[in-house]
């Protein structure tokens, strides 16, 4: 394969202008060889090293038309491959040549000038074309350097263009794909989606009693058929979420959040649940605030789906224990169960798709065997590792760490001290980190040295104004990246916005502003 | 009095269970299954409450919320119910129209409910 495919390169870099110069001096031969045979009072070699100014001019000319001919054929050729889409691409493509040949006439007529004015040669012209052997080679050598470097440098630099052209090419074909990755999972969770909403609608709206009284059969009927409604919908959730995930498209939304919130509303959710199995429900941190930098959702999730799981094999009586350990560089969440517990075997296959462990003593359990291997996905999606340990009849402990990465910083722009203090206020609150800029050309700046997650900024900044600073931010590829927020006490031109040449859109806030709607807008555009 | 809802969904049943769920309750409901007619009804007539689905030919709710926005109609609340899934962009995107509410499909009927009539009776005021 790799062999193929430098054989294809090299055949299309032995392009037109490099077979005319062959042709050129094969031509040059046959008429040495031709004037050698037809009059036989010069050698070979002298035939070739040409005496006579006249002969060389003649055959110059003859050689200068194949390579011209070369040249705009390889132009064409170029343009073909281009699809005949623009001409300016072809000239593109010989245009180090052409400078070649301009360096070498124009270093032939200084010559001639020199040899006139500084050595005082009696006639321009005779400088410039009936020159003395010895002279013109002189003068020919470089030239011969020249244009020779010259196409070479125009090769490799054709060559480069192509790598990049089918690097282009490709990098589209594969946004193209992953495209249609996405909105093929879009479809396809809206098409199954959509009838399962229907179903349950129906039936809901028969079990409220909204259409008529039930009785009691007819409710035992509906009763199971909700249920089985939710457990449809429940395996429809989880074949997209795992599609996502081993499509690639699973993506983290990460933001800085505190562990131990998160942990009592998931504690509170389950402990009705708890309650009526009569199971004892226990949650615990090592720290008493544990902000973590990570997808939320996608953890509560990964919580949601082992807590389920230690619901559905322990027994009334026994206890669940949910906990979170600060370690230096990352965070370990366990949830242990004192439930039936899992053997050797059973342990190594738990995490792979569709296994489900022989359910012992739990009758009607019906899961979906996909859940822990979106759990792993998740976890590994964070770097992390899922894990358990256990013995069977001796309950089971379910782990998993997610790796603590920095805080994103986050960099506001404003050229009013207070705002600046009251929004670093707000945002150390969330555990971000800072960087300050009160003016457009300090934002540029720190903008590239600090790199932040996210920048807020005011549209009127003194100097350069908000539009020129976004414009560019934009436009510098080191900067282009950053997701941008404005919080101004003006009205937002959206024409202006547009000349900036901004892609996605930039939200607005208006001050004076809300604290929890700047926090809601900076975590949505951080996350996103 | 109570308000009217238009509800843009392509799905005909699962907008007639909605219609029927809502008018249970007493509301009246307008049922349209494409964009461009639910954008023609939406400007036309004038309605207390939007249920909106995402994905419906001709061009798609967002299209909706555009001309709402273009055509002054921001103080008429949407709620958008639809079965894509929603990140955090599109959820962002949304807000910024200021959708009411996001709902995905299969609902929870109860909190539905619950959320319309905090919506209608909370816009109640202005539209009267």
């Amino acid at each position: 394969m790799p062999a193929g495919k430098t054989k294809s390169s090299r055949m299309r870099s032995i392009n037109l202008i490099w077979i005319s110069v062959t042709f050129a001096f094969i031509y040059w031969i046959i008429e040495a060889v031709r004037d050698t045979v037809l009059d036989e009072s010069e050698s070979l070699i002298g035939r070739i090293f040409i005496t006579d100014v006249k002969v060389f001019w003649m055959r110059m000319l003859v050689v200068f038309i194949i390579m011209l001919f070369g040249t705009y054929a390889q132009s064409f050729r170029f343009k073909l491959q281009d699809g005949g889409k623009s001409t300016r691409k072809s000239f593109k493509n010989v245009r180090i040549l052409m400078m070649g040949i301009a360096f070498s006439a124009g270093y032939w007529i200084l010559e001639a000038f020199r040899d006139v004015f500084v050595y005082e040669k009696p006639s321009f012209w005779d400088q410039m074309v009936q020159l003395s052997v010895f002279d013109f080679w002189i003068r020919f050598l470089p030239v011969c350097m020249l244009l020779l470097f010259s196409s070479y440098a125009q090769i490799i630099f054709n060559r480069h263009e192509e790598v990049e052209n089918a690097l282009r090419v490709s990098n589209k074909k594969l946004t193209e794909l992953d495209q249609l990755k996405s909105d093929f999972l879009n479809t396809v969770s809206h098409e199954l989606r959509t009838p399962i909403a229907v179903m349950k609608e129906g039936v809901s709206l028969c079990m409220d009693n909204r259409v008529g009284t039930l009785n009691d059969v007819q409710r035992k009927l509906l009763t199971d058929t909700m249920a089985n409604i939710e457990r449809l919908n429940t395996l429809v959730t989880d074949l997209l979420d795992l599609s996502k995930i081993e499509a690639g498209k699973m993506k983290l939304h990460r933001y800085v959040f505190d562990v131990v919130p998160m942990l009592e509303n998931i504690y509170s959710s389950y402990n009705p649940q708890a309650r009526k199995k009569q199971i004892r429900l226990t949650w615990e941190s090592n720290a008493p605030v544990v902000p973590l930098y990570a997808d939320e959702n996608k953890i509560i999730q990964v919580l949601n789906n082992l807590l389920n799981n230690a619901f559905r094999f322990t027994n009334a009586g026994g206890s669940i224990h949910i906990h979170a350990r600060n370690h230096d560089t990352y965070i370990e969440f366990s949830v242990r169960d004192t439930g039936i517990g899992i053997s050797e075997i059973d342990q190594k296959r738990l995490f792979s798709k569709f296994e489900q462990v022989e359910r012992l003593n739990v009758s009607g359990y019906k899961g979906t065997g996909l859940g822990l291997s979106i759990c792993k996905g998740l976890v590994e999606k964070h770097d992390g590792r899922i894990g358990v340990r256990s013995e069977l009849g001796k309950g089971a402990v379910f782990f998993f760490t997610i790796p603590k990465l920095p805080f994103p910083k986050v960099m506001i722009v404003d050229d009013e001290k207070e705002i600046l203090q009251t929004i670093r206020a707000i945002l150390k609150k969330d555990h971000f980190e800072t960087v300050e800029a009160e003016d457009g050309m300090t934002a540029l700046r720190l903008a590239v040295e600090t790199r932040p997650s996210l920048i807020l900024l005011d549209m009127h900044l003194g100097k350069m104004n908000g539009y020129e600073l976004i414009g560019r931010l934009k436009q510098d590829s080191r900067t282009t990246q950053i997701p941008l927020v404005i919080v101004s006490g003006h009205p937002v031109s959206q024409e202006k916005l547009e000349q900036t040449q901004v892609q996605q859109e930039i939200p607005v806030i208006q001050k004076p502003f809300k604290i929890d709607e700047l926090r809601r807008t900076v975590r949505q555009a951080i996350a996103a | 009095m109570q308000g009217k809802i238009l509800i843009i969904e392509d799905e005909k049943e699962f907008a007639e269970m909605v219609q029927l769920r809502l008018s249970l309750d007493g509301w009246q409901c307008d049922i349209e299954n494409h964009t461009l007619q639910g954008i023609r009804a939406f400007l036309t007539n004038r309605y207390s409450l939007l249920i909106l689905d995402l994905m419906v030919p001709g061009g798609g709710g967002i299209k909706v919320l555009e001309q709402r926005g273009i055509n002054g109609l921001m103080h008429i609340p949407v709620i958008v119910l639809t079965g894509q899934t929603i990140n955090p962009a599109l959820e962002a995107k949304l807000r910024n129209f200021g959708v009411a509410d996001l709902m995905i499909k299969p609902y929870d009927p109860e909190r539905f409910q619950i959320i319309i009539k905090k919506i209608l009776n909370l816009e109640g005021a202005a539209i009267e």
